[in-house]
C-alpha cells in the first residue's frame, strides 16, 4: 500500500463504517487513478479532496434519519399498543371490582388503581397528552406489580404466565412511553370514536368471561379448558395481537413501525405461553389449545419481526449493486 | 447532477471514467472530487437514475461501471429541455435589445 493509499484511507475513516465497507475500495482505486504518486514526494491527498469526503460524510449520517424517525415511531406504537392492551384488559378488571367486589380492600384498591390508571393513560396518550399519560401508566404500572407481588406472596407461587406476559407487557409499554416521546417527536391524536370502542373490548371480553363461567350447562368444564388459554388476560392480548399481526401483515405496503410494534410486544407474551406446556398440572385440553395458540404466535411473531424490518426505510442511500 | 447523467449517456463508465468525463464534457471546468462524484451516484442511484452495469478487476483495484436507465435518460432529457428554453429565452431576449438600441 502507497503512502497516498493509506493517507486516503485515512480521510474515509470520516464516513460510516457501514458506507466504506460498500464504497471504500471503489473510491480509492478511482482516487489513485486520479492522484497516484511515488512515496517519495511524500504525497498527500489534496485538501478539496478531503472536504468533499467530509461533506459526504455529513450527507451519508444526515440521510439516516428516515430510519431514525421510523423507529422512533415504532417505539412510540410500541408504548400505544401496549398501554391499549392494558387498557382493555383494565375494562374486564373495572367491571368485574365493580361486579363483584373482593373482600380484601386492599387489593381491591390496587384492583380499582390499576384499572383507572391504565384506562386513563390510554386516553391520554391516544388524545396526545403525552406527559400525563406517562405518569399514569407509571402508576398504572406500580399497581400493576403490586398486584401480582401481592398475588405470589398469597399463593406462594409465583405465576410465571402473568410475570412473563401482561405484567412484562405493560413494563414494556411504560418503558416505550418514557424513551419514544421526546420534543422534537409527533405524536398521533386518535379520534375518541377508535379510543372508546378500544377501551370497550375489555367490557365484551368481561361479559363474554363472565357468561362462559356462570352457566350450569353439562360439560361445560371440558369446554371451558379448551377456552381457557384464550379467555386469561395473556389469551386476550394473544387474540389482540393475533388480530393485529394479521391486520399489520396483510396491509401493502407494510407499515413497518407498527409491525414491529407489535413483535416487541409478541416476545413477553410468546415467552408467557410456554408454562402451559411445561407445567403438568395441566389438562390436556388446555396444553393442546395452548400448544395451539403458541405455534400461532410463533410463526405471528418472527413474521411480524421479518417483515418490518424488510419494511424499514432505508437509511436514504440505495445501495447501487442491489440492481445488479 | 447534469453531466454527470451525460457522461453516461453512450456508454457506461466507472468512477474516475466520469470524472475524466465531466471535465471533457465541461472544457475543464468542473472537475469532480471522489467524494462529490459518489455523492451525486448514490443520489441518482437512489433516484433511480443510474444502476450498477458491471463490477471489473484493473490492476488489482476495483472498477464499478454505472450506466444510465431509462429514467435516467428520461430525466436528462427533460433537464435538457427545460435549459434549451432558457437559452432561447435569453437568446431572444439579447436579440430584442440589440434590435432596440
Amino acid at each position: 500500500m502507497t503512502l497516498l493509499e493509506q493517507r486516503y484511507r485515512n480521510v474515509l475513516k470520516l464516513l460510516p463504517a457501514s458506507y466504506r465497507a460498500e464504497r471504500e475500495e471503489e473510491m480509492v482505486a478511482a482516487f489513485l487513478e486520479a492522484y497516484d504518486a511515488p512515496d517519495e514526494t511524500g504525497p498527500r491527498p489534496p485538501w478539496g479532496e478531503i472536504f468533499s469526503v467530509a461533506a459526504l460524510a455529513v450527507r451519508v449520517r444526515l440521510s439516516w434519519r428516515p430510519r431514525g424517525a421510523a423507529w422512533g415511531e415504532t417505539v412510540r406504537l410500541t408504548a400505544l399498543f401496549g398501554i391499549g392492551l392494558q387498557a382493555v384488559l383494565s375494562s374486564a378488571t373495572l367491571m368485574s371490582a365493580l361486579a363483584d367486589p373482593l373482600s380484601d380492600r386492599l387489593y381491591e384498591a390496587a384492583n380499582l388503581g390499576l384499572a383507572i390508571c391504565w384506562l386513563l393513560a390510554f386516553a391520554t396518550l391516544a388524545r396526545g397528552a403525552v406527559r400525563p399519560a406517562r405518569s399514569l401508566a407509571l402508576a398504572g404500572l406500580a399497581f400493576t406489580v403490586f398486584q401480582q407481588v401481592a398475588i405470589t406472596l398469597a399463593f406462594g407461587d409465583i405465576a410465571f404466565e402473568s410475570w412473563l406476559g401482561t405484567t412484562s407487557m405493560a413494563v414494556v409499554a411504560a418503558l416505550a412511553l418514557l424513551l419514544g416521546h421526546h420534543g422534537g417527536s409527533t405524536t398521533p391524536v386518535l379520534p375518541w370514536l377508535v379510543i372508546v370502542p378500544a377501551m370497550a373490548v375489555g367490557l365484551v371480553y368481561y361479559v363474554s368471561a363472565s357468561v362462559l363461567t356462570s352457566g350450569p350447562a353439562p360439560g361445560l368444564d371440558e369446554s371451558w379448558m379448551w377456552i381457557w388459554p384464550w379467555a386469561s388476560g395473556e389469551g386476550v392480548a394473544a387474540l389482540l395481537l393475533t388480530v393485529g399481526s394479521v391486520s399489520a401483515l396483510t396491509r401493502r405496503p407494510v407499515h413497518a413501525p407498527a409491525a414491529l410494534a407489535l413483535g416487541v410486544l409478541g416476545l413477553p407474551l410468546l415467552a408467557s405461553r410456554l408454562p402451559l406446556l411445561l407445567d403438568h398440572q395441566f389438562s390436556q385440553a388446555i396444553v393442546i389449545s395452548g400448544a395451539a395458540q403458541l405455534a400461532l404466535l410463533g410463526v405471528l411473531v418472527p413474521a411480524l419481526w421479518v417483515r418490518g424490518l424488510r419494511a424499514m426505510p432505508s437509511s436514504g442511500r440505495e445501495d447501487p449493486r442491489a440492481v445488479l | 447532477m447534469f453531466l454527470t447523467l451525460t457522461a453516461l449517456v453512450g456508454e457506461p463508465r466507472h468512477g474516475y471514467g466520469i470524472v475524466q468525463e465531466v471535465e471533457r464534457l465541461s472544457g475543464g471546468r468542473t472537475q469532480l472530487k471522489i467524494g462529490t462524484l459518489y455523492g451525486v451516484l448514490d443520489r441518482l442511484a437512489t433516484e433511480g437514475l443510474v444502476v450498477l452495469d458491471r463490477e471489473e478487476a484493473e490492476n488489482g483495484r476495483l472498477r464499478r461501471y454505472y450506466r444510465l436507465t431509462d429514467d435516467g435518460a428520461a430525466a436528462l432529457e427533460q433537464e435538457a429541455a427545460r435549459l434549451a428554453e432558457n437559452v432561447r429565452t435569453a437568446t431572444a431576449r439579447l436579440r430584442a435589445r440589440t434590435v432596440t438600441s
